[in-house]
């Protein structure tokens, strides 16, 4: 499992890559969870994240929550089918918006 | 530190139709034990050649099935025993997970409410909301002293 940051403008992209599973995401919950805390605005690119168990969800939940405490937000981008469904089954998608590429996830800042 | 004496042993290679088959995997409960049964549902979906969708949920599951156990047996600090017994015909394939953890229910744990806001959100208990979606059927019976929880799954035709 591996973890990109990227800055694009005022917004900041994190590129997941691999399952997001126990071991998955505890070896990017570190830099996660540091970044999310940090650095406001966040677009988490679930295009190459392969699995997600709800440890993985934990993990995005955490990361919005310190998002919100430092005044940003976080949306997510490009997840797969099966993804999609686990967002929608846990409700994530309701609390954080999902984009299908990164013109429009970087739309969702500008537009307040 | 207690030691892991998980045994992943890999389904043997037979004929790929779905003819009854039984396999089995056994773990300790701990954290590690997670992962090793998610290993251990890759191997099964690779045997029976599932669907990658199918092989998607029956990991999904059985990882969520089981982080329950570590998550609730409260076993102490002994070797609990956590055994997964899988069961596979032309139907679908049948999961039993059994341990010897203090009584838990994990379908008796009402669904949690859908937060209005991130600030509300709780950051667990979605697995058995995982569980509950993914799986065709579950249950959950106290037998004795151990817990089982069995989770069943119709299978599409095998890919060629």
């Amino acid at each position: 499992m591996s973890i990109q940051i990227q800055q694009h403008g005022s917004v900041y992209k994190i590129e997941l890559e691999g399952p997001l599973d126990t071991a998955g995401t505890a070896a990017v919950n570190a830099e996660f969870a540091a970044h999310c805390s940090s650095k406001p605005n966040v677009i988490v690119d679930l295009g190459k994240v392969s699995y997600i168990a709800s440890i993985g969800i934990r993990l995005l939940v955490a990361g919005a929550k310190a998002q919100s405490k430092i005044g940003g937000k976080m949306v997510l981008m490009r997840p797969d089918d099966l993804a999609r469904r686990i967002l929608k089954t846990t409700g994530i998608d309701e609390l954080m918006p999902v984009y299908d590429n990164l013109q429009d996830a970087a739309a969702a800042f500008s537009a307040g | 530190m207690r030691e892991q004496s998980t045994t992943l042993a890999r389904p043997e290679a037979e004929s790929p139709t779905h003819a009854a088959r039984e396999r089995s995997f056994q773990a300790v409960v701990t954290p590690e034990a997670v992962t090793a049964a998610s290993e251990w549902a890759k191997h099964l979906a690779e045997e029976l050649r599932l669907r990658n969708e199918d092989a998607y949920r029956v990991d999904l599951v059985l990882t969520e099935v089981v982080q329950n156990v570590v998550d609730h047996a409260d076993v102490g600090d002994g070797a609990a025993p956590l055994e997964v017994h899988a069961r596979v015909d032309d139907a679908g394939l049948r999961l039993t997970v059994v341990d010897a953890g203090r009584e838990f229910d994990p379908l008796s744990v009402e669904r949690p409410q859908r937060p209005d806001s991130i600030e509300t959100a709780p950051v667990g208990g979605l697995g058995i909301v995982l569980v509950r979606e993914f799986a065709d059927e579950c249950r959950y019976e106290r037998q004795g002293e151990r817990n089982l929880f069995e989770v069943y799954f119709a299978l599409e035709p095998e890919k060629s």
